[in-house]
Protein backbone atom coordinates (compact mmCIF):
# COMPACT_ATOMS: atom_id res chain seq x y z
CA UNK A 1 0.00 0.00 0.00
CA UNK A 2 1.29 3.47 -0.40
CA UNK A 3 2.54 5.89 2.25
CA UNK A 4 -0.27 7.98 1.40
CA UNK A 5 -2.87 5.66 2.09
CA UNK A 6 -1.38 4.49 4.86
CA UNK A 7 -1.26 8.09 6.37
CA UNK A 8 -5.28 8.85 5.18
CA UNK A 9 -5.91 5.08 7.25
CA UNK A 10 -4.47 7.34 9.93
CA UNK A 11 -6.21 10.51 9.52
CA UNK A 12 -9.52 8.37 9.06
CA UNK A 13 -8.42 6.71 12.97
CA UNK A 14 -8.65 3.08 11.13
CA UNK A 15 -7.15 0.17 12.84
CA UNK A 16 -6.18 -0.67 9.71
CA UNK A 17 -3.27 1.87 9.67
CA UNK A 18 -1.64 -0.46 12.16
CA UNK A 19 -2.06 -3.22 10.03
CA UNK A 20 -0.91 -1.80 6.99
CA UNK A 21 1.93 0.10 8.52
CA UNK A 22 3.27 -3.23 9.89
CA UNK A 23 2.41 -5.02 6.97
CA UNK A 24 5.08 -2.52 4.67
CA UNK A 25 7.85 -2.21 7.64
CA UNK A 26 7.44 -4.37 9.99
CA UNK A 27 10.57 -6.40 8.87
CA UNK A 28 12.88 -3.15 8.45
CA UNK A 29 11.39 -1.59 11.87
CA UNK A 30 12.63 -4.76 13.38
CA UNK A 31 15.75 -5.15 12.09
CA UNK A 32 16.73 -1.68 13.36
CA UNK A 33 15.89 -2.05 16.47
CA UNK A 34 17.30 -5.88 17.20
CA UNK A 35 20.60 -4.32 15.56
CA UNK A 36 20.50 -1.99 19.02
CA UNK A 37 18.47 -4.32 21.71
CA UNK A 38 19.26 -7.95 20.40
CA UNK A 39 16.29 -8.89 21.73
CA UNK A 40 13.72 -10.59 20.54
CA UNK A 41 11.34 -9.31 23.19
CA UNK A 42 12.57 -6.03 23.73
CA UNK A 43 12.53 -5.63 20.28
CA UNK A 44 8.76 -6.84 19.81
CA UNK A 45 7.67 -4.23 23.32
CA UNK A 46 9.67 -1.52 21.03
CA UNK A 47 7.53 -2.51 17.84
CA UNK A 48 4.50 -2.03 19.68
CA UNK A 49 5.53 1.16 20.90
CA UNK A 50 6.60 2.21 17.78
CA UNK A 51 3.27 1.63 16.05
CA UNK A 52 1.40 3.65 19.26
CA UNK A 53 3.95 6.58 18.66
CA UNK A 54 2.89 6.60 15.51
CA UNK A 55 -0.72 6.52 15.98
CA UNK A 56 -0.40 9.50 18.94
CA UNK A 57 1.67 11.48 16.05
CA UNK A 58 -0.77 11.24 12.80
CA UNK A 59 -2.67 13.24 13.18
CA UNK A 60 -1.91 16.22 13.10
CA UNK A 61 1.40 14.72 11.65
CA UNK A 62 1.67 14.14 7.97
CA UNK A 63 5.03 12.66 7.91
CA UNK A 64 6.56 12.81 4.41
CA UNK A 65 8.57 10.48 3.78
CA UNK A 66 6.95 7.94 5.99
CA UNK A 67 9.87 5.22 5.68
CA UNK A 68 11.76 7.40 7.70
CA UNK A 69 9.55 9.21 10.50
CA UNK A 70 8.93 5.36 11.42
CA UNK A 71 12.52 4.27 11.17
CA UNK A 72 13.72 7.42 13.56
CA UNK A 73 10.67 6.96 16.14
CA UNK A 74 11.61 2.69 16.17
CA UNK A 75 15.52 4.06 16.65
CA UNK A 76 15.31 6.28 19.10
CA UNK A 77 12.18 4.38 21.05
CA UNK A 78 15.52 1.22 21.05
CA UNK A 79 17.89 3.52 21.64
CA UNK A 80 15.54 4.37 25.18
CA UNK A 81 15.44 0.93 25.72
CA UNK A 82 18.66 0.35 25.37
CA UNK A 83 19.43 3.21 27.82
CA UNK A 84 17.45 2.32 30.30
CA UNK A 85 18.66 -1.07 30.73
CA UNK A 86 21.74 -0.78 33.64
CA UNK A 87 24.13 -3.35 31.89
CA UNK A 88 25.59 -1.94 28.99
CA UNK A 89 25.81 -4.79 26.11
CA UNK A 90 28.78 -5.45 24.31
CA UNK A 91 28.80 -6.42 20.78
CA UNK A 92 25.83 -5.42 19.65
CA UNK A 93 25.63 -4.21 16.46
CA UNK A 94 25.39 -0.86 17.79
CA UNK A 95 28.53 -1.21 20.22
CA UNK A 96 30.48 -2.64 16.77
CA UNK A 97 29.42 0.37 14.43
CA UNK A 98 29.97 2.83 17.41
CA UNK A 99 33.57 1.57 17.85
CA UNK A 100 34.49 1.92 13.89
CA UNK A 101 32.71 5.69 13.99
CA UNK A 102 33.88 7.23 17.32
CA UNK A 103 37.87 8.19 15.91
CA UNK A 104 36.30 10.24 13.37
CA UNK A 105 33.95 11.95 15.71
CA UNK A 106 34.85 14.68 17.64
CA UNK A 107 36.14 14.83 21.68
CA UNK A 108 33.81 15.60 24.01
CA UNK A 109 33.87 18.12 26.74
CA UNK A 110 31.15 19.30 29.26
CA UNK A 111 31.14 22.77 27.08
CA UNK A 112 30.60 21.02 23.84
CA UNK A 113 27.87 18.38 25.10
CA UNK A 114 24.87 20.90 23.28
CA UNK A 115 26.81 20.40 20.18
CA UNK A 116 25.32 16.95 19.49
CA UNK A 117 22.49 18.69 16.82
CA UNK A 118 25.16 21.11 15.55
CA UNK A 119 27.73 17.89 14.90
CA UNK A 120 24.36 16.24 13.52
CA UNK A 121 23.76 18.94 11.12
CA UNK A 122 27.80 18.89 10.02
CA UNK A 123 27.24 15.21 9.32
CA UNK A 124 24.23 15.93 6.92
CA UNK A 125 26.14 18.40 5.36
CA UNK A 126 28.99 16.46 4.50
CA UNK A 127 26.58 13.51 3.27
CA UNK A 128 25.34 15.63 0.98
CA UNK A 129 28.68 15.72 -1.17
CA UNK A 130 28.60 12.04 -0.85
CA UNK A 131 27.46 10.33 -4.19
CA UNK A 132 23.96 8.39 -3.31
CA UNK A 133 25.90 4.98 -3.03
CA UNK A 134 28.61 5.81 -0.85
CA UNK A 135 25.84 7.77 1.25
CA UNK A 136 23.51 4.63 1.45
CA UNK A 137 26.63 2.52 2.50
CA UNK A 138 27.21 4.96 5.48
CA UNK A 139 23.67 5.28 6.52
CA UNK A 140 23.24 2.02 6.68
CA UNK A 141 26.13 0.96 8.67
CA UNK A 142 26.23 3.89 11.38
CA UNK A 143 22.35 4.78 11.02
CA UNK A 144 20.93 1.64 10.46
CA UNK A 145 23.30 -0.31 12.00
CA UNK A 146 23.51 -2.90 9.61
CA UNK A 147 26.06 -5.82 9.62
CA UNK A 148 28.26 -5.24 6.26
CA UNK A 149 28.27 -8.38 5.23
CA UNK A 150 24.03 -7.85 4.94
CA UNK A 151 25.13 -4.14 3.27
CA UNK A 152 27.27 -5.89 0.78
CA UNK A 153 25.17 -8.52 0.12
CA UNK A 154 21.95 -6.30 -0.18
CA UNK A 155 24.51 -3.93 -2.37
CA UNK A 156 25.72 -6.26 -4.10
CA UNK A 157 29.22 -5.55 -3.67
CA UNK A 158 32.24 -7.58 -2.13
CA UNK A 159 32.49 -7.11 1.92
CA UNK A 160 36.07 -6.29 1.20
CA UNK A 161 34.61 -3.12 -0.98
CA UNK A 162 32.17 -2.43 1.38
CA UNK A 163 34.79 -2.21 4.20
CA UNK A 164 36.82 -0.06 2.24
CA UNK A 165 34.25 2.12 1.09
CA UNK A 166 33.45 2.77 4.64
CA UNK A 167 37.14 3.27 5.94
CA UNK A 168 37.33 6.13 3.15
CA UNK A 169 34.09 7.75 4.05
CA UNK A 170 35.03 7.84 7.23
CA UNK A 171 38.30 9.44 6.54
CA UNK A 172 37.00 11.82 4.51
CA UNK A 173 34.25 12.66 7.06
CA UNK A 174 37.34 13.11 10.03
CA UNK A 175 39.26 15.33 7.02
CA UNK A 176 35.82 17.12 6.45
CA UNK A 177 34.64 17.71 10.58
CA UNK A 178 38.37 19.11 11.20
CA UNK A 179 38.19 21.65 8.28
CA UNK A 180 34.92 22.68 10.34
CA UNK A 181 37.07 23.54 13.05
CA UNK A 182 36.19 20.21 15.20
CA UNK A 183 38.80 18.36 17.08
CA UNK A 184 38.76 14.99 16.15
CA UNK B 1 34.52 4.55 24.49
CA UNK B 2 32.68 6.33 27.17
CA UNK B 3 28.67 6.20 27.71
CA UNK B 4 28.64 9.80 27.08
CA UNK B 5 30.65 10.04 23.98
CA UNK B 6 28.33 6.54 22.93
CA UNK B 7 25.11 9.24 23.21
CA UNK B 8 26.49 12.19 21.32
CA UNK B 9 27.79 9.88 18.61
CA UNK B 10 23.68 8.64 18.57
CA UNK B 11 22.63 12.03 19.02
CA UNK B 12 24.11 13.12 16.51
CA UNK B 13 23.28 10.78 14.27
CA UNK B 14 19.95 11.25 15.16
CA UNK B 15 20.11 14.04 13.10
CA UNK B 16 20.56 12.60 10.26
CA UNK B 17 18.13 14.10 7.26
CA UNK B 18 14.27 12.31 6.71
CA UNK B 19 15.66 12.00 3.28
CA UNK B 20 19.08 9.87 3.64
CA UNK B 21 16.76 7.66 5.92
CA UNK B 22 14.60 7.13 3.40
CA UNK B 23 17.04 6.60 0.74
CA UNK B 24 19.10 3.96 2.46
CA UNK B 25 15.88 2.01 3.69
CA UNK B 26 14.98 1.67 -0.40
CA UNK B 27 17.89 1.78 -2.28
CA UNK B 28 18.45 -0.81 -4.52
CA UNK B 29 21.51 -1.00 -7.00
CA UNK B 30 20.68 -0.72 -10.36
CA UNK B 31 21.97 -1.12 -13.82
CA UNK B 32 20.14 0.91 -16.38
CA UNK B 33 19.67 -1.17 -19.66
CA UNK B 34 21.94 1.03 -21.51
CA UNK B 35 24.56 -0.05 -19.39
CA UNK B 36 23.93 -3.41 -19.62
CA UNK B 37 23.79 -3.44 -23.48
CA UNK B 38 27.71 -1.39 -23.10
CA UNK B 39 28.94 -3.94 -21.15
CA UNK B 40 27.91 -6.19 -23.55
CA UNK B 41 29.11 -4.80 -26.42
CA UNK B 42 32.86 -4.75 -24.62
CA UNK B 43 32.46 -8.13 -23.80
CA UNK B 44 31.31 -9.48 -27.07
CA UNK B 45 33.49 -7.20 -28.58
CA UNK B 46 36.67 -8.69 -26.00
CA UNK B 47 35.81 -11.84 -26.55
CA UNK B 48 36.79 -11.47 -30.17
CA UNK B 49 39.65 -10.02 -29.63
CA UNK B 50 40.64 -12.97 -27.51
CA UNK B 51 39.34 -15.34 -29.94
CA UNK B 52 41.13 -14.46 -32.93
CA UNK B 53 44.50 -13.87 -30.88
CA UNK B 54 44.91 -16.60 -28.74
CA UNK B 55 44.72 -20.17 -29.33
CA UNK B 56 46.46 -21.76 -26.46
CA UNK B 57 45.94 -19.80 -23.86
CA UNK B 58 42.67 -20.75 -21.70
CA UNK B 59 42.45 -17.86 -19.12
CA UNK B 60 43.36 -14.41 -20.16
CA UNK B 61 44.38 -11.84 -19.79
CA UNK B 62 47.98 -13.09 -18.84
CA UNK B 63 48.87 -16.86 -17.63
CA UNK B 64 51.67 -18.44 -16.11
CA UNK B 65 54.28 -18.05 -18.37
CA UNK B 66 54.38 -21.24 -20.63
CA UNK B 67 56.64 -21.76 -23.15
CA UNK B 68 54.37 -20.54 -26.19
CA UNK B 69 53.90 -17.51 -24.35
CA UNK B 70 57.47 -16.56 -23.89
CA UNK B 71 59.68 -14.89 -26.09
CA UNK B 72 63.28 -16.92 -25.44
CA UNK B 73 65.19 -13.83 -26.82
CA UNK B 74 63.87 -11.68 -24.28
CA UNK B 75 64.79 -13.48 -21.20
CA UNK B 76 67.79 -14.80 -20.07
CA UNK B 77 66.12 -16.83 -17.96
CA UNK B 78 66.13 -20.91 -18.98
CA UNK B 79 63.94 -23.86 -18.59
CA UNK B 80 65.40 -24.51 -15.14
CA UNK B 81 65.75 -20.90 -13.92
CA UNK B 82 61.95 -20.52 -14.21
CA UNK B 83 60.58 -23.66 -12.67
CA UNK B 84 63.20 -22.42 -9.76
CA UNK B 85 61.41 -18.87 -9.74
CA UNK B 86 58.25 -20.49 -9.29
CA UNK B 87 59.36 -24.08 -7.27
CA UNK B 88 58.84 -22.24 -3.58
CA UNK B 89 55.20 -21.29 -4.00
CA UNK B 90 53.35 -23.88 -1.75
CA UNK B 91 49.66 -23.62 -2.57
CA UNK B 92 46.51 -24.96 -1.20
CA UNK B 93 44.65 -26.23 -4.21
CA UNK B 94 41.41 -25.86 -4.24
CA UNK B 95 40.32 -23.40 -1.42
CA UNK B 96 38.13 -20.56 -1.77
CA UNK B 97 39.52 -16.72 -1.91
CA UNK B 98 39.23 -15.87 1.61
CA UNK B 99 36.63 -12.97 2.04
CA UNK B 100 35.55 -13.60 -1.29
CA UNK B 101 32.32 -13.34 -2.21
CA UNK B 102 31.80 -13.52 -5.75
CA UNK B 103 35.02 -15.65 -6.69
CA UNK B 104 34.56 -19.49 -6.76
CA UNK B 105 36.72 -22.24 -6.68
CA UNK B 106 40.00 -20.49 -6.44
CA UNK B 107 43.02 -20.13 -4.04
CA UNK B 108 45.18 -16.98 -4.07
CA UNK B 109 47.90 -15.51 -1.95
CA UNK B 110 49.84 -12.44 -1.41
CA UNK B 111 53.35 -13.19 -3.74
CA UNK B 112 54.92 -9.37 -3.20
CA UNK B 113 54.06 -5.96 -1.60
CA UNK B 114 55.59 -2.43 -2.06
CA UNK B 115 52.86 0.09 -0.11
CA UNK B 116 54.04 3.75 0.73
CA UNK B 117 51.70 3.68 3.27
CA UNK B 118 51.76 -0.20 5.54
CA UNK B 119 48.42 1.19 6.27
CA UNK B 120 46.93 1.23 2.90
CA UNK B 121 47.62 -2.20 2.38
CA UNK B 122 44.50 -4.02 1.00
CA UNK B 123 42.51 -6.02 3.52
CA UNK B 124 43.05 -8.93 1.17
CA UNK B 125 46.29 -9.07 1.72
CA UNK B 126 46.12 -11.69 4.20
CA UNK B 127 46.66 -14.95 2.64
CA UNK B 128 49.99 -16.60 2.42
CA UNK B 129 52.45 -14.29 1.51
CA UNK B 130 56.28 -16.17 0.53
CA UNK B 131 57.96 -13.41 -0.07
CA UNK B 132 58.12 -9.39 0.73
CA UNK B 133 58.77 -6.16 -0.88
CA UNK B 134 62.83 -7.25 -2.21
CA UNK B 135 60.60 -9.56 -4.89
CA UNK B 136 59.24 -6.30 -6.80
CA UNK B 137 62.74 -5.26 -8.95
CA UNK B 138 63.21 -2.62 -11.66
CA UNK B 139 65.94 -5.05 -13.47
CA UNK B 140 63.17 -6.99 -14.77
CA UNK B 141 63.55 -9.49 -17.84
CA UNK B 142 60.47 -9.55 -19.45
CA UNK B 143 58.14 -12.56 -20.28
CA UNK B 144 55.65 -11.51 -22.80
CA UNK B 145 52.90 -13.74 -25.09
CA UNK B 146 53.27 -14.00 -28.69
CA UNK B 147 49.92 -12.44 -29.39
CA UNK B 148 49.98 -9.66 -31.46
CA UNK B 149 48.13 -6.73 -30.39
CA UNK B 150 44.65 -7.23 -30.17
CA UNK B 151 43.26 -3.89 -30.52
CA UNK B 152 40.78 -4.99 -32.88
CA UNK B 153 37.96 -2.82 -31.77
CA UNK B 154 39.12 0.33 -33.40
CA UNK B 155 37.55 3.09 -31.17
CA UNK B 156 38.28 6.87 -31.44
CA UNK B 157 39.08 8.81 -28.17
CA UNK B 158 35.39 9.86 -28.37
CA UNK B 159 34.02 6.52 -28.65
CA UNK B 160 36.52 5.65 -25.66
CA UNK B 161 35.76 8.48 -23.89
CA UNK B 162 32.10 7.73 -24.42
CA UNK B 163 32.28 4.94 -22.59
CA UNK B 164 31.81 6.33 -19.47
CA UNK B 165 34.60 5.08 -17.01
CA UNK B 166 36.04 6.98 -14.69
CA UNK B 167 38.96 8.81 -15.31
CA UNK B 168 41.43 10.50 -12.75
CA UNK B 169 44.70 11.53 -11.73
CA UNK B 170 46.86 9.88 -9.32
CA UNK B 171 50.29 8.43 -7.42
CA UNK B 172 50.97 4.71 -7.27
CA UNK B 173 51.02 4.20 -3.55
CA UNK B 174 51.34 0.67 -3.22
CA UNK B 175 51.69 -2.18 -5.58
CA UNK B 176 50.70 -5.83 -4.42
CA UNK B 177 51.31 -8.86 -6.78
CA UNK B 178 48.78 -11.94 -6.39
CA UNK B 179 49.05 -15.20 -7.77
CA UNK B 180 45.72 -17.55 -8.08
CA UNK B 181 45.85 -21.15 -8.77
CA UNK B 182 43.88 -23.65 -10.11
CA UNK B 183 43.03 -23.78 -14.10
CA UNK B 184 43.04 -19.60 -14.01
CA UNK B 185 46.58 -19.99 -12.92
CA UNK B 186 47.58 -16.15 -13.16
CA UNK B 187 49.66 -13.64 -11.43
CA UNK B 188 48.22 -10.34 -11.35
CA UNK B 189 48.65 -7.12 -9.68
CA UNK B 190 46.77 -4.96 -7.07
CA UNK B 191 47.60 -1.00 -7.52
CA UNK B 192 46.90 1.42 -4.96
CA UNK B 193 46.01 4.75 -5.70
CA UNK B 194 45.69 8.08 -4.19
CA UNK B 195 43.61 10.55 -6.40
CA UNK B 196 45.50 13.29 -7.13
CA UNK B 197 42.85 15.39 -9.71
CA UNK B 198 39.56 13.60 -10.30
CA UNK B 199 38.30 13.88 -14.19
CA UNK B 200 35.18 12.42 -14.01
CA UNK B 201 33.20 9.64 -11.93
CA UNK B 202 32.93 8.65 -8.41
CA UNK B 203 36.70 9.19 -7.24
CA UNK B 204 37.14 12.57 -5.29
CA UNK B 205 40.46 14.27 -4.99
CA UNK B 206 42.22 12.46 -1.71
CA UNK B 207 40.51 9.02 -2.35
CA UNK B 208 42.80 5.97 -2.65
CA UNK B 209 41.34 3.28 -4.71
CA UNK B 210 42.70 -0.25 -5.88
CA UNK B 211 43.25 -1.19 -10.07
CA UNK B 212 43.50 -4.86 -10.96
CA UNK B 213 46.35 -4.93 -13.32
CA UNK B 214 46.56 -7.67 -15.63
CA UNK B 215 50.54 -7.65 -15.06
CA UNK B 216 52.75 -8.88 -12.53
CA UNK B 217 56.70 -8.36 -11.48
CA UNK B 218 57.91 -11.30 -9.49
CA UNK B 219 61.88 -12.70 -9.38
CA UNK B 220 63.08 -10.49 -11.92
CA UNK B 221 61.00 -11.51 -14.26
CA UNK B 222 57.75 -9.29 -15.49
CA UNK B 223 54.43 -10.69 -17.19
CA UNK B 224 52.48 -8.97 -19.35
CA UNK B 225 50.39 -9.29 -22.19
CA UNK B 226 50.49 -7.62 -25.73
CA UNK B 227 47.58 -5.16 -24.43
CA UNK B 228 48.70 -4.38 -21.23
CA UNK B 229 50.24 -1.75 -22.02
CA UNK B 230 52.67 0.43 -20.01
CA UNK B 231 50.75 -1.08 -16.57
CA UNK B 232 53.96 -3.17 -16.10
CA UNK B 233 56.30 0.16 -15.80
CA UNK B 234 53.61 1.19 -13.09
CA UNK B 235 56.35 1.83 -9.73
CA UNK B 236 55.38 3.12 -6.67
CA UNK B 237 55.32 6.74 -6.73
CA UNK B 238 54.38 7.05 -10.62
CA UNK B 239 52.06 9.47 -11.79
CA UNK B 240 49.49 8.79 -14.47
CA UNK B 241 45.94 9.31 -15.69
CA UNK B 242 44.04 6.13 -15.65
CA UNK B 243 40.58 5.34 -17.46
CA UNK B 244 39.79 2.05 -15.54
CA UNK B 245 36.76 0.12 -15.39
CA UNK B 246 34.46 -0.53 -12.87
CA UNK B 247 35.29 -4.18 -10.74
CA UNK B 248 31.35 -5.38 -10.29
CA UNK B 249 30.46 -8.84 -9.52
CA UNK B 250 30.10 -9.68 -13.10
CA UNK B 251 33.97 -8.37 -14.43
CA UNK B 252 36.71 -11.19 -13.29
CA UNK B 253 38.61 -14.14 -14.91
CA UNK B 254 37.93 -17.78 -15.55
CA UNK B 255 34.66 -20.08 -15.61
CA UNK B 256 31.62 -19.61 -13.53
CA UNK B 257 30.07 -23.21 -14.93
CA UNK B 258 33.23 -24.82 -14.36
CA UNK B 259 33.53 -23.67 -10.67
CA UNK B 260 36.32 -21.32 -11.63
CA UNK B 261 36.01 -17.89 -11.32
CA UNK B 262 38.40 -15.09 -9.86
CA UNK B 263 36.11 -12.10 -9.69
CA UNK B 264 37.94 -8.57 -10.18
CA UNK B 265 35.89 -6.58 -7.94
CA UNK B 266 37.02 -8.95 -4.40
CA UNK B 267 39.72 -7.51 -4.82
CA UNK B 268 39.96 -3.94 -6.43
CA UNK B 269 37.26 -1.33 -6.91
CA UNK B 270 38.81 -0.89 -10.70
CA UNK B 271 40.15 -3.03 -13.16
CA UNK B 272 42.49 -3.11 -16.52
CA UNK B 273 41.60 -5.49 -19.13
CA UNK B 274 43.39 -3.20 -21.80
CA UNK B 275 45.73 -0.27 -20.87
CA UNK B 276 47.20 1.45 -24.26
CA UNK B 277 44.35 3.38 -24.66
CA UNK B 278 43.37 3.77 -20.81
CA UNK B 279 46.22 4.78 -19.21
CA UNK B 280 48.39 8.31 -19.69
CA UNK B 281 51.67 7.40 -17.64
CA UNK B 282 54.57 9.88 -16.59
CA UNK B 283 58.00 8.78 -17.67
CA UNK B 284 61.42 10.20 -17.56
CA UNK B 285 60.92 11.30 -21.51
CA UNK B 286 57.40 12.88 -21.28
CA UNK B 287 53.74 11.02 -21.08
CA UNK B 288 53.62 7.96 -22.64
CA UNK B 289 49.89 6.92 -23.89
CA UNK B 290 48.56 5.80 -27.24
CA UNK B 291 49.05 8.64 -29.99
CA UNK B 292 47.11 6.72 -32.19
CA UNK B 293 44.02 7.60 -30.82
CA UNK B 294 43.90 10.72 -28.89
CA UNK B 295 45.26 13.85 -30.73
CA UNK B 296 46.70 15.77 -27.86
CA UNK B 297 48.40 18.95 -29.69
CA UNK B 298 52.10 19.50 -28.23
CA UNK B 299 55.11 17.13 -28.06
CA UNK B 300 56.24 17.74 -24.68
CA UNK B 301 52.59 17.89 -22.42
CA UNK B 302 52.55 16.76 -19.12
CA UNK B 303 50.04 15.11 -17.46
CA UNK B 304 47.87 18.11 -16.53
CA UNK B 305 47.84 18.86 -20.24
CA UNK B 306 46.21 15.74 -20.93
CA UNK B 307 43.81 16.25 -17.73
CA UNK B 308 43.27 19.77 -19.82
CA UNK B 309 42.46 17.96 -23.27
CA UNK B 310 39.95 15.15 -21.63
CA UNK B 311 38.10 17.85 -19.87
CA UNK B 312 37.83 19.66 -22.81
CA UNK B 313 36.86 16.75 -24.72
CA UNK B 314 34.10 15.83 -22.14
CA UNK B 315 32.46 19.11 -22.19
CA UNK B 316 31.94 18.73 -26.30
Amino acid sequence: MEDQKIIELFFARSELAIQALAAKYEKLLYKISFHILQDSEDVEECLNDTYLGVWNAIPPARPNPLSAFVCKVTRNLSLKKYRAKTAAKRDTSLEVSLEELAPCIPTLSAEEEWSAQELGRSINVFLHTLDAENRVLFVRRYWFMDAVSDIARDMKMSENLVSVRLRRIRNQLKKYLEQEGYRV
Amino acid sequence: MTEQKKDYILDALGELEDDFVAEAASYTKQKTEWKYWRELGVAVACVAAILVTVKTVEYLPIGRPTESMVTSEKTNLDSSNEQEAFKEEIIPEGTMVQDAVYSEGISWELVASEMENPKDTNDKAQGQMIDSTENISNKSNVLESVQSPSLSVRLSAEEILDQGYDIFKGVVTGLQVYRVTGKINQYFTVATIEVTDSIRGAQQNGDICEIYLPVAKVDDMVMVNSVSGDLDKLEVGSNAIFMPRTATETTGLGKKDLGEWLCYADFADYYFSEAIRYLFLETESGVSYEKNVYEIPDENITLDDVAEYLRKMLEN
